[in-house]
């Protein structure tokens, strides 16, 4: 009888730790633009923001930088635990930046288990006359 | 003679004992490969945004209508990523709606549309929007029937 019960401990010990919970890991961020998007000075940045974790995401931060430092922005949301977000990313590029001057757009989230991704986008100035199809 | 009485039941205790402890080895060999670090991929969501907008009409439905005054049509728009332009058409083109750009991820619109051009007649509308990821929505096409 007693070798019955320590069988089914053992057993049930065994089907414990085949839990198939997954370690933590770091959120998924993604910066996602169309593919007709062209960046224009002056003009908009027109994007959007995906990010999930399953421990739930604490922060998102934006932030905006040109090549020449002339553009710069930053932008920081608090989020609700929500364990997936879409958020807008709608910037308005002032007038000045020359054509072919880079700007970098970089997201990064913070989840409640402490970890941090990161996603960057690099565009280029390809017009200096807006426009918005 | 007491110690061979001694002796046996002492025995008989470590051949049980023995007989107990022997079924944790495999139990143990069993349980260490359970055991070992759980590297599974982490659950995923429902993934960034790849639709449209979502569109309502009122009326969403084909609707008769008297041909007094106008008839408004609602339109309430959404979309996580942003809605990039939204366009109301009627059929036939008796009136025309400039494409809005709200650049919001919600959005409500009316639009009226005169119904004494459409006596004893019917026209149809429907709405176009896009995200700023360039994903469209069309709706339905309703059909208005004027008394």
């Amino acid at each position: 009888m007693r070798d019955v019960k320590t069988a089914v401990w053992c057993v049930a010990l065994a089907a414990a730790c085949t839990d198939p919970r997954a370690r933590p890991v770091p959120p998924v961020v993604d910066v996602l633009f169309s593919s007709s998007f062209t960046l224009t000075s002056p003009g908009r940045i027109l994007g959007s923001v995906y990010v999930f974790d399953a421990d739930g995401v604490g922060s998102l931060s934006l932030s905006v930088r040109s090549s020449d430092s002339s553009f710069v922005g930053d932008s920081l949301l608090g989020l609700t635990g929500d364990a997936e977000a879409t958020r807008a990313i709608n910037w308005t590029v002032p007038p000045g930046l020359a054509i072919g001057t880079h700007v970098t757009v970089v997201a990064r989230a913070l989840d409640f288990a402490g970890f941090a991704a990161s996603d960057t986008v690099r565009l280029t100035v390809q017009d200096t006359v807006a426009t918005l199809r | 003679m007491v110690r061979f009485l001694d002796t046996a039941p002492a025995t008989a205790r470590n051949g049980l004992a023995a007989a107990r402890f022997s079924g944790w080895i495999p139990a143990l060999f069993l349980m260490l490969p359970a055991c070992k670090d759980n590297l599974s991929a982490p659950p995923v969501g429902t993934g960034p945004d790849v639709s449209g907008p979502v569109i309502r009409l009122a009326p969403a439905h084909d609707t008769l209508v008297d041909s007094t005054g106008v008839l408004f049509v609602h339109l309430s728009v959404s979309d996580a990523s942003g809605i990039k332009n939204l366009d109301f058409r009627v059929i036939p083109a008796t009136s025309t709606f400039g494409t809005l750009m709200p650049l919001d991820t919600t959005f409500e619109v009316s639009y009226p549309v005169p119904l004494a051009q459409f006596k004893h007649g019917t026209f149809k509308y429907y709405a176009r929007g896009a995200d700023i990821l360039d994903h469209e929505t069309v709706t339905d096409t309703v059909t208005v029937t004027v008394r």
